[in-house]
């Protein structure tokens, strides 16, 4: 078959693949036009594919030598000197047999391996050390050689083997799903094995590979180490999650997962025991939901332990959980440096004793840690001062209007219970930051490390105040939305928010606020717009229902809705609620704020190719703020918003001077990694696209989607957005253009609909390219579906003016 | 001499640039690590002695190639290689197995293997090989696709990511690749 004729079919096979069963004989009858071989190899093709079998699993193989032993060893009566028994475990590599031997007259089990000659060698200098080895949750190694190997039928073979103790009982991982274990049971299993761990360590083995299905749990609760480097792996029951790569890199030390094999020591068996005690709290390896390795998740890996994490925190409880975070600290340093100060903490939790002046006098030790690190001291007070300015801005946000329904109804807060809750968080706060001790977490410690260590004690230390606890944690969830961190943001917002609901009911002022803020991360976060505008519009309403709550803070609300409602192109929406919001931003806090609305109007102009008036607004809007104090943030915007105009008129170097300045501006603000910074690569990708610059203009998508993979939902529509515009750069030089720019257009499809204006962008470029390449065919598919869109978009924008005013 | 996991990056960036003796380095170097790390404890074989292809390139490569300093195009070249060593270590393996089975000095394969799981067939493995050779004539990047799904174990995006195309591309390739090679295959067993 010639390539032509290979072509040819491919083709008319792939189309047939679109159409519907009934429909595919008489489409292909038409399709070969009388070629009757064409026709056939057609048909065997879709005969063929029609076995979706084939091929189905990626390929896999056995080593064939073991499997035809391992097969056979069903029948072993004896290996040497040993009486078979019956069969363990069975697995690629080895196998495991019970097997008994006669003087001294026990039970063993004995591992046989089908490695050849120098691997053999190599196991039994192992099984050497191992003897060495003596502990009670270690299986003893009794002796390791090489024997023969006899069957029923007379036949024999030859096979290394281990002779080991013989351990009635079921891998840790089958006991964690059979038993519910509480911390104390996790805290005390883990004391066990990391006593034995130390031993080994003592004697210079280190185990590299310990897992849940390395220890087997005896009947009396006895954790036993089996399998010292020594590569076998029971099978039996192991869980689903045991053959994901989740299951096989939670228990890998990121120095392991990066190679550093110089770098592998004894603190890479701390780390998978602190991996199996997160396991055994939550329910999920330490790595859950990891897919691929690539480099936003090594980064992850690397960046900090999911012991870190607030959820962890709350199953496992604060001192368990900061145990468990030292042990799988990515850094060697702050990790636990030795088996035997691991086992010291979890004695300390098993006995309720403090781990360190964490839980002993906070203001004593507030002096004594300030004298001690006078340079992080600086730090320390830095944080608390973020934290209690948090708690005391959503406080103070809500207490006008929280005056005035105490007013409108009757007050259910007297003043002392005020003033004991105001007590109680000042109690937090202190605990909160002493907790974050630079001694244990260096000199380096950041403002998160405060906030991700108070929102780990929050539950433990305000349970009883729902109230409070509901504040605290939207006031963290704040603070985490102001610096990116969306996930752990809406994860607070969420508890909070719920708690807000259940304390003080749907319509109070600061369970509207948590609606508010929850709302707002639903879109900022999950990138799903109807759940957020229901959730702000929910909020709207109730307002509008309360005369008696002043109106402060809802210019924000309708900000709010203006933003969601642009970025899903129903500009005429957004502009009624700038509309809204601008007097009441200026009313709360002078004119200045109109900078804001004005911005993101010049931004609806544009939606809606007023690109002149656009202009004009988005200059105002700079002029205002650019001098004002503390608005530089705004003006920032406002020179990413003048920057995309200029793009559209065409005027290149004006709009790449100004988006480089916003550029360095955010990155100045809010650090290198801001979705401020991300939307202005991306506005600089189309200008260097515009600029016949396609690979600069791939190096600013490819910049973009990675910040805002590493910030958003895998999901959420920028991130699809940035992948789009990074395939467009890609299609411009490429020979593949066409396919490359129809997925584009397909990703901007999923992310935001196909008559959304930035989905038309990517077409109106397809379109450009095709022309570009002289494919006069392709130009007129994309500029085909450009014009419909268009016209659709155009329908679209009047007509959700038409329902909005109508609702 | 093996490179260290940095030097890779930069042998396959040279090999990219057309070095050949860069690029025959670099796949020297791959096939080794993932022979060995398939053999190796606690490496991608699996409990019950499978050596899945996905698990192994991953994990090769999340040991090779630094996370810090992979970009997406390390990435790509990365896995091409990784696919093309892995079909070297599959047609060893089964032509080793075959050759195994027909010497009559080894040991008897029983009849009743009954709990012994089936891997890929190593006759099979073999048929594919060269009908892949014949289709990689006809279509080299559908070749591509198959070597990169089938022996490297990659998903529609990762293959997407290595060949530069798009997912669609990629799907429809392979559906029609397999469909051929099925095809291709059937025949030679008639």
């Amino acid at each position: 078959m010639i390539r032509a004729r290979y072509a040819q079919a491919a083709d008319i096979f792939a189309e047939a693949l679109d159409r519907p069963e009934p429909d595919r004989e008489s489409f292909i009858a038409d399709a070969c036009e009388g070629d009757d071989e064409l026709r056939s190899t057609v048909e065997s093709l879709l005969r063929s594919d029609a076995d979706a079998s084939f091929l189905d699993t990626p390929y896999t193989h056995y080593d064939s030598g073991a499997i035809e032993n391992i097969d056979r060893l069903d029948r072993a009566v004896a290996v040497g000197h040993y009486r078979v028994k019956g069969r363990i475990a069975l697995g690629g590599m080895a196998a495991v047999l019970l097997a008994e031997q006669e003087n001294p007259h026990r039970e063993v089990a004995l591992k046989l391996l089908f490695l050849d000659g120098t691997a053999s060698d190599t196991l039994t200098g192992e099984a050497a050390a191992l003897g060495r080895l003596q502990h009670p949750n270690i299986a003893r190694v009794y002796e390791a050689g090489t024997a023969t190997v006899t069957l029923d039928d007379g036949d024999s073979f030859t096979a290394s083997y281990i002779a080991m103790e013989y351990i009635q009982g079921v891998t840790l991982a089958d006991f964690a799903t059979s038993k519910t274990l509480d911390r104390r049971d996790v805290a005390t299993l883990l004391l066990s094995i990391a006593g034995a761990i130390g031993h080994a360590h003592q004697r210079g083995v280190v185990h590299r590979d310990l897992k849940p299905s390395n220890i087997l749990v005896d009947h009396d609760g006895g954790p036993h180490i089996i399998d010292f480097g020594v590569g076998i792996v029971r099978d039996g029951n192991t869980s689903s999650t045991a053959s994901s790569l989740a299951g096989t890199i939670s228990y890998m030390a990121p120095e392991q997962l990066l190679g550093q094999l110089d770098r592998i020591d004894t603190r890479a068996d701390i780390f998978a025991l602190g991996a199996i005690g997160y396991e055994l709290i939550a329910g999920k390896p330490l790595h859950a939901g990891v897919e691929h390795l690539d480099d936003a998740v090594m980064a992850r890996i690397v960046e900090s332990s999911p012991a870190a994490g607030a959820t962890f925190r709350a199953q496992a409880g604060g001192q368990l959980a900061r145990v468990l975070r030292r042990a799988t600290e990515p850094s060697l340093d702050r990790r636990y440096q030795s088996a035997s100060e691991f086992a010291e903490d979890l004695r300390r939790v098993i006995d309720g004793r403090p781990l360190d002046a964490d839980d002993a006098s906070a203001v004593r030790a507030l002096a004594f840690y300030a004298r001690r690190h006078k340079a992080a001291a600086g730090a320390i007070v830095v944080v608390f001062v973020t934290l209690a300015a948090a708690v005391a801005v959503t406080l103070a946000a809500s207490s006008a209007t929280e005056r005035a329904l105490v007013l409108a109804e009757s007050s259910r807060e007297d003043a002392a219970q005020q003033a004991l809750h105001s007590e109680r968080i000042a109690d937090f706060l202190k605990a909160s930051f002493l907790g974050v001790d630079p001694e244990e977490l260096g000199a380096d410690v950041t403002l998160f490390d405060a906030i991700d260590y108070a929102s780990g004690r929050i539950h433990r230390d305000l349970a009883d105040v729902p109230e409070v606890e509901a504040d605290v944690r939207g006031a963290i969830g704040f603070v985490y939305r102001r610096h990116g961190r969306y996930a752990d943001a809406l994860e607070q917002i969420r508890i909070a928010h719920r708690l807000h609901s259940a304390t003080l009911g749907p319509t109070h002022p600061r369970t509207l606020g948590s609606a508010e803020e929850l709302g707002y991360l639903t879109w900022l976060y999950e990138g799903d717009p109807e759940a957020a505008l229901a959730e702000l519009n929910g909020v709207i309403d109730v307002r509008a229902n309360n005369p008696d709550v002043l109106h402060d803070g809802l210019g924000w609300i309708h900000m709010k809705v203006a933003a969601v409602a642009f970025a899903i192109d129903n500009p005429r929406l957004a502009a009624e609620h700038l509309d809204l919001a601008q007097p009441l931003l200026v009313g709360q806090y002078g004119e200045v704020y109109a900078a804001r609305t004005i911005r993101q109007m010049a931004m609806v102009h544009l939606a809606l190719g007023e690109t002149d008036e656009a202009l004009r607004l988005a200059q105002q809007a700079l002029a205002m703020c650019e001098h004002a104090a503390e608005q530089e943030y705004i003006a920032e915007r406002a020179r990413l918003s003048l920057g995309s105009i200029l793009i559209t008129q065409g005027d290149i170097d004006e709009a790449r001077k100004i988006l480089n300045t916003a550029l360095i501006g955010f990155d100045l603000l809010l650090g290198k990694q801001s979705l401020e910074a991300a939307a202005t690569l991306v506005q600089l990708a189309w200008l260097e696209l515009e600029s016949g610059d396609p690979a600069q203009a791939q190096m600013y998508a490819t910049r973009a989607a990675e910040i805002r993979r590493s910030l958003l939902a895998t999901h959420h529509p920028e991130v699809l957005e940035a992948e789009a515009v990074m395939a467009v750069c890609i299609a411009a030089t490429s020979s593949d253009y066409f396919d490359t720019l129809t997925a584009a257009f397909d990703t901007m499809e999923r992310a935001y609909g196909p008559d959304h204006r930035e989905s038309l962008r990517v077409l109106r470029a397809a379109a450009q390219i095709a022309n570009a390449a002289g494919d006069s065919h392709s130009t007129r598919r994309f500029t085909d579906s450009l014009r419909v869109l268009e016209s659709r978009r155009i329908a679209r924008v009047n007509s959700t003016n038409a329902d909005e005013n109508n609702r | 001499m093996n490179p260290e996991p940095h030097d890779l990056t930069v042998l396959l960036n040279r090999g990219i640039a057309g070095d050949r003796n860069a690029a025959d380095q670099a796949f020297t170097f791959v096939y080794d690590r993932l022979r060995a790390i398939a053999a190796g404890p606690g490496g991608a074989a699996k409990p019950d002695g499978t050596m899945h292809a996905t698990a192994l390139v991953h994990e090769v490569f999340a040991k090779l190639v630094k996370s810090n300093a992979a970009t997406m195009n390390d990435r790509r070249h990365f896995f091409s290689v990784a696919a093309k060593a892995m079909r070297h270590i599959a047609i060893d393996h089964a032509r080793k197995s075959l050759s195994k089975k027909r010497g009559g000095g080894a040991a008897r394969v029983s009849d009743t293997n009954l709990e012994a799981p089936t891997g890929s067939d190593p006759l099979q493995v073999l048929a594919l090989d060269e009908a892949l050779k014949e289709l990689s004539d006809l279509h080299e990047r559908q070749a591509s696709v198959v070597e990169l799904r089938y022996f490297a174990g990659l998903s529609v995006q990762e293959v997407a990511d290595t060949l530069g195309c798009s997912p669609r591309t990629v799907e429809l390739d392979w559906r029609t690749a397999r469909a051929w090679l099925r095809t291709r295959l059937g025949e030679t067993d008639r």
